[in-house]
């Protein structure tokens, strides 16, 4: 294997398939990069077998070829030598890669390309091609729901559907949930429902980047897997067996109090209210006071702590309905707040032992649902 | 085969075996006999592991002459008379068997003078036949020797451990003995090597001292005696910092004779709740006074185990007093650190002051104020965190070293202190789920659950019983977080089958602490330089800082004086 390729393309290649290196396995291999050849230049490939990144950079190929190279040593190699051409050429019988760049020479020991797990590849045929441009967005507004901890599976993942020319991703855990979609513009038949690890979708979201490409999904006949392939560059990660649980009717179909606020200041106020909640198990109470004319409506944000002391600040809003008072997990609030993307954001609920339902105003494309907290009995 | 009637000397050593299991039995036999002659020194003898010779000599008021064969006659004894007589047995031994058992499967030499009389006699029997009959002068008392145990039921011999645990056995039987006779003088030898030796002057810390060495003896407290409910606790109980990996040290008599019961060590158990880590356990020699009347030794030809007319008086006395003793050992003890250390004990007593003024939750002052009195020499100091290590535990350095902490046990504490300061000032928070959850449990955890669902109320639960043992549980305590809350009902429902005593109703405070180890975050996890850093800053606000709720610490301590010195600086 002897190829040429510039410094930049290596480095942002290395950049995409590094995350998905596993960092502390028990199989070597999977700490390193795949490197080969194919007609479409180099091929850069990690894997820590619950996802899998490839990516195809251009290079000149002098001779075919691959290996695997430890993926910490190529990475801060790279990240040192002059942003000029780099020449790789493999010794295969000591497995030895002279990485050589303007006036450095190197010598990496690598691991024979056989013991890499081969990864299922898309051969250039797209079940379904989807042109979203705000995909990476909508990844943001419900990857951070999903649970961590493993007691769930289904629960660790994001719930995708496409039917009837609409995009779905929902995911939740055991006290909120978050739903967002978006219509495709491809007039396609096809119907997918799977559950995919929320890590390997904000990894997706990542290799998105700005860019609003086309995003092409396969999924290999064999089952259990999916494929996204974003330009150059191809996720694929398996799916999380499970069904996933039956949000539509968790999202009540009306309400006894609406409030509007805007969204800046009701995160500033969850905010600061979160600095004074931490000792009390994230508790703010939200407070909404219906004024007796137009423009008095308000909303108190209050939390408050033995050690640390007490934070109040007060809102205006809009309300329509019932005065009432509730109190919510901050954090669940201020996660919510972050990717509402309107500037006002509405809070519907049937009462204080009720859900709590955020909703961008303006939008229909996006609804949170958020359990209350009681306190003291 | 035909139906037969067995031989006399087959059925002596068939039932030989439920008497005589192992050489230590025939000490056993042996010294109660004499313990039963109220002998004031009781000297053992044993060769080998006990199989080769089993001597036991006395100073008790030996056998008359004219009684002298009979008492290796089967069911023959002087210490009953009739039937009336087994309510209320105070000798050690009543069935007659012994004598009769051990001739039966050895070679026996009886030598022994009654007090009154001028001569004494003595008897050799084999396979439990007389063989010799002679008058000797000898000084009043009796000496009993085994030769040859076992030898000829050679099925019995497989069954026996090495020669060293055999010999160690027998020995632990007569140290029991020495114990709960402290005013008779004991003394143990064994291939001609003196094993230990007792003085008889009625002082039980004297028998410690000879049986377990100075070290032990001086972290022996005392049971002052306590009579309750007629029954009468006396003995010794190591004090906290003393403890052994296992509970063969956990002695009992009762009226004394030595006991085992399975639920006696669970009161002691429970008496050193959250003082000993778990897996350790304390030596106690525990001495009860019970009326005969109020219960049976009958029930196991060893006499090893009986049964009381109320276990629960008995059990709920030693625990009382044991429990007292210690509270008593560990106050007396705060006092002489806070000396030293001053702001301990006011923050000890504002803690539980709270307490007291609270009954609505029973968490129970006493166990507070221990855990601080043993955390008062170790006040914790500000921090810098270091690192994480084995993805368990976190490196921290202080002014004095270095600190090790484990990451379970810590957050298992600051868990545990925030639940119950919330519980007491009624802010506890509970989050609704999602979804509700539906759990499915066995019919008898179903019951143990909607018996406590009051109190997982009161904690934060909100659990409704569904029907058919299953339950609909619709918000969980806030600190219960993403956990895995069936996981968590779980391990709160399953707390009943570890009790031994079988505690009906759980306390608040065994709920809180059931959730604080599951929700804690595991060892195993690796944390972010950040959580490590927020873990600290949580510890040292906490109150008790330096154990966990179950009892193991949370941290361990290097001083700098002993790491320079293992450099040899």
């Amino acid at each position: 294997m002897k190829i040429s390729c510039l410094h930049e393309n290596l480095a942002k290649g290395l950049n995409i398939v590094g995350r998905a290196v596993a960092s502390r396995s028990t199989l070597p291999v999977l700490g390193n990069v795949l490197l080969s050849t194919d007609s479409a230049g180099l091929k850069l490939s990690a894997t820590n077998l619950e996802m899998g990144i490839t990516c195809w950079i251009g290079a000149k190929v002098h001779e075919e070829g691959s290996t695997t190279l430890p993926a910490k040593t190529l990475i801060d190699l790279v990240g040192t030598l002059p942003k000029e051409r780099i020449d790789l050429d493999l010794d295969v019988r000591t497995q030895t890669m002279k990485v050589a760049c303007a006036e450095f020479t190197n010598e990496i020991k690598c691991i024979d390309s056989n013991d890499f797990p081969v990864l299922p590849s898309t051969d250039d045929k797209y079940d379904l091609e989807i042109n979203v441009s705000n995909l990476r967005e909508m990844i943001d507004q419900v990857v951070f729901v999903a649970a961590t901890d493993d007691s769930r599976p289904v629960l660790t993942g994001v719930e995708v559907t496409i039917e009837k020319e609409k995009l779905t991703f929902a995911a939740a855990d055991g006290f909120r949930l978050a739903v967002c979609s978006s219509s495709l513009s491809t007039a396609d038949d096809t119907h997918i429902d799977v559950i995919i690890p929320a890590r390997a979708l904000a990894e997706l979201a990542r290799i998105i980047g700005d860019e609003s490409d086309v995003v092409s999904i396969t999924m290999p006949p064999s089952g259990g897997q999916i494929i996204f392939r974003v330009k150059d560059v191809e996720l694929v990660c398996q799916l999380i067996e499970g069904t996933f649980p039956d949000y539509q009717q968790l999202l009540p179909d009306s309400y006894q109090t609406r409030v509007v606020m805007s969204t800046e200041k009701i995160l500033a106020a969850c905010r600061a209210a979160q600095i004074f909640a931490r000792e009390s198990s994230y508790a703010v109470t939200l407070s909404v006071k219906s004024g007796e004319n137009p423009g008095e409506d308000r909303v108190d944000v209050s939390a408050n702590s033995a050690e640390t002391g007490s934070n109040e600040s007060s809102i205006e809003a809009s309300v329509d309905g019932d005065s009432i008072e509730m109190a919510f997990n901050v954090r669940y609030l201020t996660e919510v707040l972050r990717v509402i993307g309107t500037p006002d954001v509405a809070l519907e609920t049937n009462g204080e032992a009720s859900p709590g339902v955020l909703r961008p105003v303006g939008r229909d494309d996006f609804v949170s649902v958020v359990m209350p907290m009681h306190v003291g009995r | 085969m035909a139906i037969k009637k067995l031989k006399a000397s087959v059925i002596s050593k068939i039932s030989a075996g439920e008497v005589v299991e192992r050489p230590a039995s025939v000490v056993k036999e042996l010294l109660e006999n004499s313990v039963d002659a109220s002998a004031q020194s009781v000297g053992i003898d044993i060769l080998g592991s006990g199989l080769d010779q089993i001597k036991v000599s006395d100073d008790g008021s030996g056998i008359p002459t004219s009684e002298v064969e009979l008492v290796f006659a089967r069911h023959a004894t002087s210490k009953l008379n009739s039937e009336a007589d087994l309510e209320s047995i105070r000798t050690l031994g009543f069935r007659g068997e012994a004598l009769a058992s051990i001739a039966a499967v050895s070679r026996v030499e009886l030598v022994t003078r009654f007090s009154a009389e001028d001569t004494g006699v003595r008897l050799q029997l084999v396979d439990g036949i007389l063989k010799d009959r002679k008058s000797v002068g000898v000084p009043p008392g009796t000496v009993i020797q085994v030769d040859n145990l076992f030898y000829n039921v050679p099925p019995r011999l497989k069954f026996l451990k090495s020669e060293s645990t055999e010999r160690s056995l027998a020995k632990r039987v007569v140290s029991r003995y020495a114990m709960a006779y402290p005013h008779i003088r004991f003394s143990f030898v064994s291939d001609n090597r003196k094993g230990f030796r007792t003085y008889g002057n009625g002082n039980l810390l004297d028998v410690i001292t000879s049986v377990y060495g100075s070290d032990v003896a001086e972290n022996m407290v005392e049971i002052s005696d306590v009579e309750q409910d007629g029954i009468v606790v006396s003995g010794l109980v190591s004090s906290p910092e003393l403890s052994r990996s296992n509970r063969q040290e956990i002695t009992f008599f009762i009226n004394g004779r030595h006991i085992y019961d399975a639920q006696l060590n669970f009161a002691i158990m429970r008496a050193y709740h959250t003082m000993l880590m778990t897996g350790r356990y304390p030596i106690a020699v525990i001495s009860l006074v019970i009326p005969p009347s109020k219960l049976d030794v009958n029930v196991h030809p060893t006499k090893s185990e009986v049964r009381f007319v109320d276990k629960n008086i008995v059990f709920q006395a030693v625990e009382k007093a044991v429990r007292r003793t210690l509270l008593d050992y560990v106050s007396k003890s705060t006092m002489i650190k806070s000396a030293s250390v001053g702001e301990t004990l006011s923050q000890a007593s504002s803690w539980s002051e709270l307490d007291t003024s609270d009954r609505k939750h029973d968490f129970s002052v006493a166990e507070d104020q221990l855990i601080n009195s043993r955390l008062s020499g170790m006040e914790m100091p500000v921090l810098r965190v270091i690192g994480q290590t084995n993805a368990a535990f976190i490196i921290a350095e202080g002014p004095d070293g270095v600190y090790m902490i484990d990451q379970h046990a810590a957050h298992e504490r600051i868990l545990y202190e925030e639940y119950v300061d919330a519980a007491k000032m009624d802010e506890l928070r509970s989050q609704m789920l999602l979804q509700a959850l539906t759990v499915q449990l066995a019919a008898e955890d179903s019951e143990t659950l909607s018996n406590n669902l009051d109190k997982l109320t009161t904690l934060g639960f909100d659990i409704e019983y569904f029907g058919n043992d299953s339950f609909i549980v619709r918000a969980v305590p806030a600190i219960v977080d993403s956990s895995d809350i069936e996981e968590v009902l779980m391990s709160i429902v399953k707390y009943r089958s570890d009790d031994l005593y079988g505690v009906p109703e759980w306390s608040e405070d065994q709920i809180i602490k059931r959730v604080c180890r599951l929700v804690a975050v595991r060892a195993g996890k690796v944390l972010s330089y950040d959580e490590q850093v927020d873990l600290l800053r949580n510890l040292e606000t906490c109150k008790s800082p330096g154990t966990c709720p179950h009892g193991r610490p949370t941290m361990i301590y290097f001083s700098l004086g002993s790491i320079r010195n293992q450099f040899g600086r």
